[in-house]
């Protein structure tokens, strides 16, 4: 290294110091005792820093962003695990609410019937291969004072009556099974018949037969027990007329019936208790 | 020509030595929020500067300049009065090629405690400038101490990764200067 070169060195070195401490002293001061020098200084420095400044910030910010963003994600799944929870709880509530709901339906029911019951919990729905209820059982037995022949009924209307009992479970016959048999009165004209389950497997339905041809009778008149054969109390609803047969011919008149319980939907029942006991279910 | 060569691989090597402190203080500027490391903030320039004030093979005009271009993105970064970081990074330098030149012991113990007592005494100088400046912030004694021992720490603490990877950089500061 020459000795020029060293000089150029040691200025530029000298330069490295000076500057950046004339820059320092320019920013220092205070701005009513600025020189010439120092307002020079600031206007060569201000642009400068405020470009950098520009870039350095927007550089920041979009890390800063990407991190708020996975702040976000984080709180996110927070919140999506929190909403399943309450949607659960909301499902249960739901649940509980239409428990309720029937139970206080059967109270009223219970209230309008003025005979004994006993509420029992549906426990087991058998399903045939089409997926239809064909037969129910219920949490109270012979222990319950449950026997066979009892009526059962939901809000919705009959449900039929106790097919079997054991020590804690009943079984119901459905009034859509072929063994069921009902006196019923249908409509305002309350005339006579007698229901039968038709036993369908992709529907629910039971047959009426009325006792007189010349009855007038429409589709959608209102099925009740008639009360006759003191097996069922009178005037529980048991569905709707839905079909009409025979009605021309005047021989005998016939018809089906669609039940007005849901029996995949049924939950809280009553067995009414003091009606006839009979021991063998027709 | 040889050594002309040389110059402009130096020149590289410090211009990536910037960038990637730049990317740096990105980082830690981005993260300190979520971190929160306080007092324990590294000046995690400031062993750049140093190692290259010890590497016998960088040129003093390279490492001053270099110096220079890492104190002034310290200003920028930090909002501090422009020419504050970069005045302090050259001087601390300037100090850290002194001992350099001085002593010839080398090795990470040499780099962590260079680090810790150049910080601290830069740091305090930084404080010290800070102080003059009009409507700057008044620190507590205790409080500036410990901050500053806290950051020599964190910055001793990282000093010999930063070391080896100015070395890694530019190959050249390992070697000797002819």
């Amino acid at each position: 290294m020459n000795y020029f070169q060293t000089i150029r060195d040691a200025t530029i070195l000298l330069a490295l110091v000076v500057i950046p401490a004339a820059f320092l002293r320019a920013n220092l001061r205070d701005p009513s005792e600025l020189s010439w020098l120092d307002g020079a200084l600031l206007q060569a420095s201000g642009p400068v820093q405020y470009v950098a400044e520009w870039a350095a910030d927007g550089v920041t910010s979009v890390i800063e962003d990407y991190v708020y963003l996975v702040d976000v994600k984080s709180d996110n799944d927070h919140l999506r695990g929190e909403n399943d929870r309450l949607r659960r709880e909301m499902r249960i509530l739901r649940g509980e609410a239409g428990r309720i709901h029937e139970l206080e339906s059967l109270l009223g029911l219970r209230e309008r019937l003025a005979t004994e019951t006993i509420t029992a919990r549906v426990i087991a729905n058998s399903i045939s291969p089409s997926f239809r209820v064909v037969r129910v059982a219920l949490d109270q037995g012979e222990h319950g004072g449950v026997r066979a022949g009892m009526p059962v009924v939901a809000n919705q209307g009959l449900v039929g009556q106790i097919r079997r009992v054991s020590d804690r479970f009943a079984d119901v016959l459905l009034t859509i099974d072929p063994e069921s048999r009902v006196d019923v009165v249908v409509g305002e004209t309350r005339a006579r018949g007698r229901l039968e389950g038709l036993g369908e497997r992709n529907r629910y339905r039971c047959r009426i037969q009325f006792d007189r041809a010349d009855d007038r009778v429409a589709v959608g008149d209102e099925v009740f027990t008639s009360g006759l054969g003191k097996k069922f109390p009178a005037s529980i609803l048991i569905g709707y007329l839905t079909k009409i047969e025979n009605q021309e011919l005047g021989l005998q008149q016939d018809g089906e019936v669609t039940p007005s319980v849901d029996f995949t939907r049924l939950d809280e029942v009553l067995i009414l208790t003091s009606g006839p006991k009979d021991t063998d279910a027709p | 020509m040889h050594r002309r060569v040389e110059g402009m691989h130096g020149a590289r090597a410090s211009i990536i030595m910037v960038f990637v402190v730049f990317a740096m203080l990105l980082t830690q500027s981005a993260f300190s929020r979520v971190l929160a490391p306080y007092p324990f903030s590294p000046y995690l320039g400031l062993p750049f500067v140093l190692a290259l004030g010890t590497a016998p093979g960088v040129r003093i005009l390279r490492g001053a300049t270099t110096a220079f271009a890492i104190g002034y993105l310290y200003d920028v970064f930090t909002a501090n009065p422009l020419g504050l970081h970069t005045f302090v990074f050259v001087v601390g330098y300037l100090a850290a090629w002194l001992v350099g030149y001085l002593l010839t012991f080398r090795g990470i113990a040499f780099e962590v405690i260079l680090t810790f007592v150049l910080t601290v005494l830069l740091g305090g100088l930084l404080e010290l400038i800070r102080g003059f400046t009009p409507g700057g912030m008044s620190w507590n004694g205790v409080s500036m101490m410990i901050a500053l021992f806290a950051s020599a720490f964190a910055t001793a603490f990282v000093a010999p990764i930063l070391f080896a990877l100015v070395r890694w950089i530019d190959p050249a500061s390992a070697r000797s200067t002819t």
